[in-house]
């Protein structure tokens, strides 16, 4: 469970960019935080990773004291987490495969493991026909499926996604939504960043609204056991791979993801 | 750390090196110029030190005496000098045996040209105790009756002894400013290396890669280079050393006697190598991380 209480934050130059949040997003839920350029959302997003500290209130994720994370902590506390950036961040020398299992690389997973679980994600994103690719010959849509990839391969409790959509054909953007969504349903907490509020009424999903620092709307939990039965009946699973998916303990707290044929 | 782990950041930090191929060879051609005159530096003071240790050991004044001058009064002078209290040895030299002496090293068909007459004079070598009272006591050895002159390696040996008292403040600064130098243009690389992996950096910051993990293959970065400048260097010094020895040896044989770099040396070259690596890395990285590096979503 990730929670903000009374979290404020005040930059350097004196801009007030989150005032007096309080936010509670249990697990395994679905966030959208919408609002315009500025409003703080991507404060908010660093504050959650500790990239910033806030000046005043208190972060708590899993019981877990953001805020008093020691400085060897902050990379094990990291790697309950998935980034997903705008502008990607993939490595243009690395192959697909290679830019995934850098991930795993740097946080010291044997190369065995990595030969085992890159391939699975690959499929798990539909990309399993393209690791030997360089990102540069993929499409913005593919490319972000990449940051995706990576972002889940080391099995993160949350993926935190910074205006993904940013960089993508907006005819694609629905198709990394919903890739998103089906994470989601997996049993990974999403929390997505975007000022697209068009796309965010095409997904039955909790809203988060922020405006000039502070939350101005916020529809609440929405129940997802509900939702995974209506979704699947509006939109099938993400077929790009041409595999079906099953959802295994949608509801327990295992985060293993897994995929059937 | 896991064997695996160390092999990935290690292979990392060869990547770094051939990522950045013609900065990286253009500070190990730096830092091998900067080692191969701190050897020069250090190899001229042992000479030097080796020299003066020479000059030293046989410490000897030659006190010369008029050449008229009748054996026996000689031998009186000599016991005049002996008197003297920092004198410790005095061996008398007749004319005849500086004439033997010198029938080695010259051509006999110049003896030929003296006709049986003997120009040079009978002389004393005089050991002194003590080199630093040498003013007093060559003044002492001249004011006795019947000396012409004195001449003496001491001379040699005060020179020496300036020269290399000079020339290690000189030494030392050379070492600072080199240390400093390697130190520079190290960090400078891995800086230049970071920048242009300033991506893979905030990849691996966003998904939770511990300091030592981002550090290492900067570090291993520094040490090859350090380390490949260092084998260089000590291999530049050594030809340079061994070339020198050949074109002087016939001219002046004297100049075998003197070690040129030790192992010593080149096992300094190796450990400042790494020691600057080391450093040079750490530093960069750690002030790196600390400002721009520190970003995840930037
Ligand atoms: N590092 C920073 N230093 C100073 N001001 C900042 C910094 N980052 C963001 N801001 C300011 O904080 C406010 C919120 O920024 P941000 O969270 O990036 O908004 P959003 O992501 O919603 O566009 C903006 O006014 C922005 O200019
Ligand atoms: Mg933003």
């Amino acid at each position: 469970m990730i929670k903000f209480q009374n979290v404020s934050k005040v930059y350097g130059n004196d801009t007030k960019a989150l005032e007096n949040i309080n936010l509670k997003i249990d697990d395994k839920e679905f966030v959208f935080i919408v609002g315009y350029s500025g409003a703080g959302k991507s404060t908010l997003l660093k504050l959650l990773t500790h990239e910033e500290t806030p000046s005043s209130g208190k972060i708590i994720v899993n019981s877990v004291d953001v805020v008093s994370l020691k400085k060897k902590q902050i990379s094990y506390f990291r790697r309950t987490m998935g980034i997903v950036f705008q502008d990607f961040r993939l490595i243009d020398k690395m192959s697909v495969f290679d830019n995934i299992a850098f991930a795993m690389r740097v946080t010291g997973v044997p190369e065995k493991k990595v030969k085992e679980r890159v391939p699975y994600i690959l499929g798990l994103v539909g990309l399993q026909d393209k690791g030997d690719r360089k990102p540069v010959a993929l499409s913005g849509g593919e490319r972000q499926r990449v940051g995706l990839a990576r972002a889940l391969v080391n099995n993160p409790a949350t993926i935190i996604a910074d205006e993904p959509t940013g960089n993508v054909d907006p005819a694609l953007s629905y198709e990394i939504v919903e890739l998103l969504n089906e994470i989601n349903l997996r049993g990974t907490t999403v929390i997505m960043v975007t000022h697209e509020h068009s796309l965010v009424k095409r997904f039955n999903r909790r809203v988060v609204e922020l405006h000039g620092g502070k939350i101005t709307s916020d529809t609440g939990k929405i129940n997802s056991k509900a939702l995974i039965k209506d979704e699947f009946k509006k939109v099938p699973p993400f077929q790009a791979n041409k595999r079906a998916y099953k959802i295994k303990n949608a509801s327990s707290h295992s985060q293993k993801v897994e995929v059937s044929k | 750390m896991k064997t695996g782990s160390m092999r990935y950041l290690i292979k990392e930090g060869f990547n770094n090196i051939r990522g950045n191929f013609s900065i990286s060879l253009s500070s190990v051609v730096i830092l091998i110029c900067c080692l191969f005159l701190t050897g020069v530096v250090v190899v001229i003071s042992a000479i030097s030190n080796q020299a003066l240790r020479v000059v030293e050991a046989q410490n000897k004044i030659t006190v010369y005496l008029n050449s008229d001058i009748p054996e026996s009064d000689a031998l009186l002078i000599g016991s005049k000098i002996q008197e003297i209290s920092n004198v410790s040895e005095c061996n008398f030299c007749s004319k005849e045996k500086t004439m033997e002496k010198f029938s080695y090293v010259v051509p006999a068909d110049v003896f030929d040209l003296l006709e049986g007459h003997n120009p040079v004079e009978p002389s004393f070598g005089v050991s002194m105790k003590d080199l630093s009272k040498y003013d007093e006591t060559s003044n002492e050895l001249k004011g006795i009756e019947g000396v012409e002159s004195i001449t003496d390696c001491a001379e040699w040996a005060k020179k020496l002894t300036h020269f290399n008292n000079a020339f290690s403040y000189v030494k030392i600064c050379i070492i600072v400013m080199v240390i400093l130098v390697s130190l520079f243009i190290i960090s400078n690389t891995i800086r230049v290396t970071m920048y242009s992996r300033r991506r893979e950096i905030s990849i691996m910051k966003s998904v939770g890669a511990t300091n030592l993990f981002i550090r290492v293959p900067f570090i291993v970065e520094g040490i090859v280079i350090g380390l490949i400048a260092a084998i260089c260097a000590s291999g530049a010094l050594k030809i340079a050393f061994e070339l020198l020895l050949r074109m002087i040896k016939d001219l002046a044989p004297v100049v075998s006697i003197f070690e040129g770099p030790t192992w010593s040396l080149y096992s300094a070259f190796i450990g400042m190598g790494m020691l600057c690596g080391v450093l040079g890395g750490t530093f960069s990285i750690a002030r790196y991380l600390r400002t721009e590096g520190g970003e995840v979503f930037g």
